[in-house]
């Protein structure tokens, strides 16, 4: 065997074990308690794929985990390679190089997105809840995607009031990034994304939502499965890992928070959080 | 041509450089849609798939290919991501030529799309003019005369016989015959052609430069 392949091996022998490791930690997290990530999505969307039988959903995520790891190293490998053994013409070099920082950049994000879903898996997270105001944490979120909405060309508004929650105010933060993330990434230009806080019926209340693509019918009760993706070229170029409403579902989780998505296909998105009375753990 | 069905943006831009860098005319495709609405059985050479597809799958495509006689010869390579020993058992099983996982190495890769290629090429007598070459046996002859070449003369001159009347890339002479990807070798080609030229004597004349391409082969009867 040579050491290419040992090391090839390595790696989908990792994200084998990797996935099996994120599932029968979850199993276990979910058993005792019944609050399961799953099960708040299923709550809000209905026939959600927590029915479905958990060693196939466990086997069908390391294979994912696995393939999705392995089509970045590829390209990342076979432009190396070219380029090692002058198959690459000299005034391509630039442009393949760039390929192969940008795939490296997917691969940076997809492993970042895997490491954040197992801790929220294995319950490693969050452990301090405090104080957190959504509307401060959501106004931060704001800024800091300023820059991208721009290069969307996208305007991101926040409104509402002071809601304070206990909670990770980590969780909370990637939880209105992801969601402002895609509400930026799935739009037009010119579009529009609102970030609200508020509170309904006495629960905080965090709504983003856009008057972007929107989300055809048969796609809505899948949004929330790790690596689905409706449109999977689009999600690439955008720099999409596939996880993010994952990792919103399990924030939420955390937080005994609900998740709820409504969306009417060429007109927009609306995602809302209600988090309980009391919110934190 | 080669085509190519694979979903992955930077592989398919990976797989098409790879191929047009050994000489080869390839098109790609991201979905099976596209690939069944532009392919030209008579044209094509060989197919290489990946699996996971959005829509149909490529195991349904190689057995769309498999099922209709038209298609049915058309050599397929699976190329995915898909690497236990029971997804290569399943995709050879269903009529795939040849399996390779990702990822996977450029040189093995071009060297298997060779070895398909070569393993497809029909085993007749060819002949153009008064030139008759005998693949199986290895053997060339002008006017019954017998002529005595080298390995790569041989090599060179069947795979101009079997495209005669299509001009023929340096960088796929060099790919084909010596297994050489890209670079700047190509005048060892040009010195080989000279040589089989001279050997052949008149009908030495049937091999024609394609100025700034390669060679090609007279077409005759």
């Amino acid at each position: 065997m040579k050491r290419g392949q040992i090391k090839y091996s390595v790696l989908s022998a990792a994200a084998a074990v990797f996935g099996t490791v994120l599932w029968s930690r979850r199993q276990r997290r979910q058993a005792p308690s019944g609050d399961s990530g799953d099960a708040e999505a299923a709550a809000v969307l209905p026939a959600a794929a927590s029915r479905e039988e958990p060693e196939k959903m466990r086997r069908e995520f390391s294979a994912n985990v696995s393939h999705e790891l392995k089509t970045p190293i590829t390209s990342i490998s076979g432009y190396a390679e070219m380029m090692m053994t002058g198959m690459v013409k000299r005034d391509d070099v630039p442009k393949l190089s760039e390929k192969i920082y940008n795939e490296s950049q997917r691969l940076i994000a997809l492993i970042d997105d895997i490491i954040r879903l197992s801790r929220l898996d294995e319950g490693s997270v969050g452990n301090h809840a405090a104080e957190v105001n959504l509307l401060a944490a959501s106004r931060r979120v704001a800024d800091r995607l300023e820059h991208k909405a721009e290069s969307f060309r996208v305007c991101v508004t926040v409104s509402g009031e002071d809601v304070m929650i206990l909670g990770d105010e980590q969780l909370v933060d990637e939880m209105i990034a992801n969601l402002c993330d895609n509400a930026i990434k799935y739009n037009r230009p010119g579009g529009r994304v609102c970030i609200w806080v508020g509170r309904r019926g006495g629960a905080p209340y965090l709504t983003v939502s856009d008057d972007g693509i929107g989300i055809e019918p048969e796609h809505m009760e899948r949004i929330f499965e790790r690596f689905y993706r409706i449109d999977k070229s689009r999600s690439r170029e955008t720099g999409g890992t596939g996880l993010g409403l994952s990792i919103v579902k399990h924030s939420a989780a955390w937080h005994k928070a609900t998740v709820k998505a409504e969306s009417t296909p060429g007109k927009g998105t609306r995602i809302s959080v209600i988090f309980d009375g009391k919110g934190g753990e | 041509m080669i085509y190519v069905v694979e979903d992955d943006k930077s592989i398919r831009e990976l797989v098409a450089y790879a191929m047009d860098s050994a000489g080869y005319e390839a098109e790609t495709f991201g979905t099976a849609r596209s690939f069944f609405a532009a392919m030209n059985p008579s044209a094509a050479r060989l197919v290489i798939l990946d699996i996971m597809l959005p829509g149909e799958d490529g195991l349904t495509v190689l057995s769309r290919l498999r099922s209709a006689p038209e298609t049915a010869q058309i050599p397929v390579i699976i190329m995915s991501a898909l690497g236990t020993e029971r997804d290569k058992v399943h995709g050879l099983d269903l009529g795939a030529d040849d399996y390779i996982a990702k990822p996977f190495g450029i040189k093995e890769f071009l060297a298997r799309v060779r070895a398909q290629l070569r393993r497809h090429e029909p085993k007749a007598l060819l002949t153009s003019g008064r030139l008759r070459l005998h693949p199986a046996g290895r053997k060339v002859e002008v006017g019954g005369q017998e002529i005595s070449l080298t390995a790569k003369e041989f090599e060179l001159l069947e795979y101009l016989m079997r495209r005669a009347g299509v001009a023929v890339r340096r960088e796929e002479l060099l790919g084909v015959v010596w297994g050489y990807s890209g670079g700047e070798e190509t005048r060892t080609v040009d010195v080989h052609i000279r040589s089989l030229r001279s050997k052949l004597g008149a009908s030495g004349n049937a091999i024609e430069t394609v100025r700034g391409v390669g060679y090609r082969m007279e077409k005759q009867l």
